[in-house]
């Protein structure tokens, strides 16, 4: 690490200051966008770096969005980074909630952002099975990592398991099958 | 002064506790809410509605609106830094421990287990958000779009986001 890439910051709060006003749907909707934007068009992050910062967050307390605001600015710039694209992502919805605070009794009819929202809702929808797909695509290519899937999902949306638990039982079998596999030096990677 | 530091450190703990996200945080933003008396629970029901019909996760927008009801701008600006602040601090720790041993084998490990069950998280997600997004078949319809267009074409997901908000308000206006 030597000098501080101001582009590289900068660019990161851009990217982020816009996707802050598009994080409807509890985040998840972020991913073709990040994907696109600092994956495919700018480099700044592999496509499982990409992933495996998703799966660090979801063990992690807090939002979504700003999580992965902070994981995605912090592989791409340390620190400052993270620091930057969380301020990013957080401005829109400080600005549009004062503007809302502010005015709060003048805003009782709705219905023109209920409308706007039932467009966008579907939207949602869509982005989030694309990012299932693109992730799913890249990491289930084993019998393993489909058993892992489909019983997480079983458990988390039949069962109402915790996500937090259910991502820690998850390394715990990905723990035990990479070490009944191989040892320490062996750079194969058996659960893929 | 000392409300502005109960704010901060009531949503100091609202966003070090808020595990899962989105709806698993309603809870625990209630009940401190409540407790201070900061909001009624009619007021609180309107955040939340607020919340879902403007972008940004709800415990960042529950603590800019409370912030803001309570003391103006600079509380707005103590409770949300402090919703936010045990999210950086945990973020940057663990991806220091993280991926300065991302070759050791217990790592490696880990991720095995965790990536698969990353997908069943979001899709997961996707079944809970469901009821409430597609309920005609024309919206039906816009989300296997948007999922073909994403995974075909170089199309922007914003402009599928704007589109689908426009094609709401034709639908309401006409």
């Amino acid at each position: 690490m030597g000098l501080i890439d101001y582009s590289k910051l900068l660019g990161l709060f851009f990217s982020f200051l816009r996707l802050g006003f598009f994080t409807f749907g509890g985040g998840f909707a972020m991913i073709p966008i990040i994907e696109r934007e600092l994956v495919r068009r700018k480099g700044w992050l592999t496509e499982d770096e990409l992933i495996d910062s998703l799966s660090v967050i979801q063990a992690l307390p807090g939002a979504v969005a700003v999580n992965t605001a902070l994981m995605v600015g912090y592989q791409v710039a340390g620190g400052l980074g993270a620091a930057l694209a969380a301020v990013g992502v957080i401005i829109p919805s400080f600005l549009v909630i004062l503007g809302i605070a502010g005015v709060y009794h003048q805003v009782q009819d709705s219905a023109l952002a209920n409308a706007f929202l039932d467009g966008v809702r579907p939207v949602v929808i869509g982005l989030i099975g694309a990012a299932a797909v693109k992730i799913g695509r890249r990491v289930l290519h084993s019998w393993g990592s489909w058993v892992i899937s489909l019983v997480t999902f079983v458990l988390v949306t039949g069962f109402g398991l915790s996500p937090v638990l259910a991502l820690i039982i998850a390394a715990a079998v990905g723990l035990i099958l990479q070490s009944a596999t191989s040892n320490e030096d062996d750079t194969d990677d058996p659960a893929y | 002064m000392i409300l502005h530091i109960k704010l901060f450190w009531s949503f100091f703990k609202i966003g070090l506790f808020a595990f899962g996200g989105g709806y698993a945080m309603i809870p625990l933003i209630k009940d401190e809410v409540l407790k201070h008396g900061w909001l009624t629970v009619k007021e609180f029901a309107n955040v939340v509605a607020i919340s879902q019909m403007t972008p940004g996760p709800i415990a960042v927008n529950s603590a800019t609106f409370v912030g803001y009801r309570i003391a103006s701008l600079s509380g707005a600006t103590v409770a949300t830094v402090g919703v936010v602040l045990p999210s950086f601090l945990l973020t940057l720790l663990v991806a220091k421990l993280v991926f300065a041993n991302q070759d050791k084998w217990f790592v490696k490990g880990v991720f095995a287990g965790v990536r698969p069950a990353v997908v069943a998280l979001i899709t997961s997600a996707l079944v809970l958000l469901l009821p409430t997004s597609v309920n005609s078949l024309v919206q039906g319809l816009i989300a296997i779009t948007v999922l073909v267009l994403i995974l075909k074409t170089r199309v922007s997901p914003l402009v599928l986001i704007f589109l689908g908000g426009a094609y709401g308000l034709l639908v309401a206006l006409f």
